[in-house]
């Protein structure tokens, strides 16, 4: 929490995280080599090579498309945010999958033409005002030097010194990244397949990933439309009961802040959502010796301060609180990180 | 298009350029922008060694507004 960096900081979450993550991704590897060297033998045999290329390249595509998914899913369902916990370890994978099929492509394609293999991938087909034969090499090197990025900026270290506004724009580019890489499939199967089956799947994947995000932006916007109340004044969150100990309700307000109300000890605090580390989901956190605790990555906060105890110094904002009868009531103005406030006690009307 | 096949070279002389520059921040210029990176691990200065790469000139932008905010105290 501030002090020092590790390579990755492990916990039992992580591990089983990355566990089924690399397990997955080995079954629908060699699951697409066995199954397709069956099925491509019958009609058209295909050469290992290729085999290899279209096996990498479908885990990064279908790899990508669940990061793009998790989000708006955990959005929209609770039981989607263990997915989220660890996304981080999921984008670096999908960007070496992605390496490994450049690798492979650019060694069968390009590698034993007399040119530099790296300058053939780029003076090879330079038709780019020609979209039958358009090079989609290109917006493959696009998507991988995206990922590329990403990948490489994907530590608390850059998070921290890029400033987290640079580094949430520069990890939005994942949607550039996406765009491009369904231009890639869908260009290059235009100009070597008749098959139209992947095509179709690739749009699908496409179209699923707008609609879910169109679907949790709705939500959200739905969600703060109902806190709002004229005035700006005090907002009704839930009943006291309606809260299980040591945990928090979520609040959307307005321009999509989300305040966590957590129930602890007889007492009732509320603080950002939002972990002052790496934007992690303090609301789905828990109180664990007297603090909040981050489900990401284990940074804590004073519930009534929204200040990390010594040594660390992280702070976030907190909320005015209070009750009438049974019903807690949080006042939607921020105030500034780590301002200390008086939690409301629960049966003291 | 020219562009096109200079596209490679111009990526070679900037990542070129990045190596040189990210050997040199992972070394001595990690402490200089996060104290907290004071006495990093090979292993975690090796892992910042890409992105150093990629981001030399943002990183040189960093450094340099640092100095002169540091002299500036």
């Amino acid at each position: 929490m501030g002090v020092g960096y590790q390579v990755v900081q492990w916990n039992k979450h992580k591990k089983i995280y990355d566990g089924l993550l690399l397990g997955g991704v080995v079954l629908y590897l060699v699951g697409f080599i066995v199954i397709g060297s069956v099925i491509f033998a019958k009609e058209n045999p295909v050469q290992v090579p290729i085999l290899l290329m279209r096996a990498f390249g479908s885990c990064a595509f279908i790899m990508l498309t669940m990061i793009l998914m998790i989000g708006p899913l955990a959005r929209l369902n609770d039981k989607f945010l263990p997915l989220l916990y660890n996304r981080r370890h999921f984008g670096v994978l999908t960007f070496i999958i992605g390496l490994l099929h450049a690798l492979v492509a650019t060694v069968w394609y390009h590698f034993f033409s007399d040119v530099n293999p790296f300058l053939s991938i780029f003076t090879t087909n330079n038709q780019i005002t020609n979209l039958q034969a358009f090079p989609f090499e290109l917006f493959g090197i696009l998507a991988l030097l995206i990922l590329f990025v990403m990948a490489a900026t994907s530590h608390d270290f850059w998070l921290k010194n890029l400033s987290a506004p640079f580094w949430k724009t520069l990890h939005m580019f994942v949607y550039v990244a996406y765009g491009a890489l369904v231009m890639h499939i869908a260009l290059g199967y235009l100009q070597s397949e008749s098959s139209v089956v992947v095509p179709i799947l690739v749009a699908a994947s496409f179209g699923l990933v707008i609609l879910l995000h169109l679907m949790a932006g709705f939500k959200d916007a739905r969600e703060s439309a109902t806190n709002i109340k004229s005035g700006a004044g005090w907002i009704a969150v839930a009943a006291v009961g309606d809260i299980p100990e040591s945990r928090a309700h979520t609040v959307n307000v307005a321009d999509g802040e989300r305040i966590a109300v957590f129930k602890y000890d007889g007492k009732i605090s509320a603080i950002s959502a939002v972990c002052a580390h790496q934007n992690g989901p303090l609301d789905e956190g828990k109180i664990i010796d007297g603090c909040v605790t981050c489900p990401w990555h284990g940074y804590q906060y004073d519930p009534a301060n929204g200040q990390s105890p010594p040594p660390y110094t992280e702070k976030i904002h907190t909320y005015k609180v209070k009750l009438e009868g049974d019903m807690i009531l949080v006042d939607p103005k921020p105030l500034p990180p780590g301002t200390p406030v008086e939690p409301a006690r629960i049966g003291s009307e | 298009m020219d562009w096109l096949s200079a596209l490679p070279t111009f990526l070679g002389i900037y990542l070129a350029i990045g190596l040189v520059f990210a050997v040199i921040f992972v070394t001595l210029g990690l402490s200089v922008v996060d104290h907290d990176a004071k006495g990093a691990s090979v292993r975690v200065r090796l892992l910042f060694l890409p992105a150093s790469m990629a981001l030399w000139p943002i990183l040189i932008v960093t450094l340099l507004t640092r100095a002169i905010g540091g002299k500036n105290q």
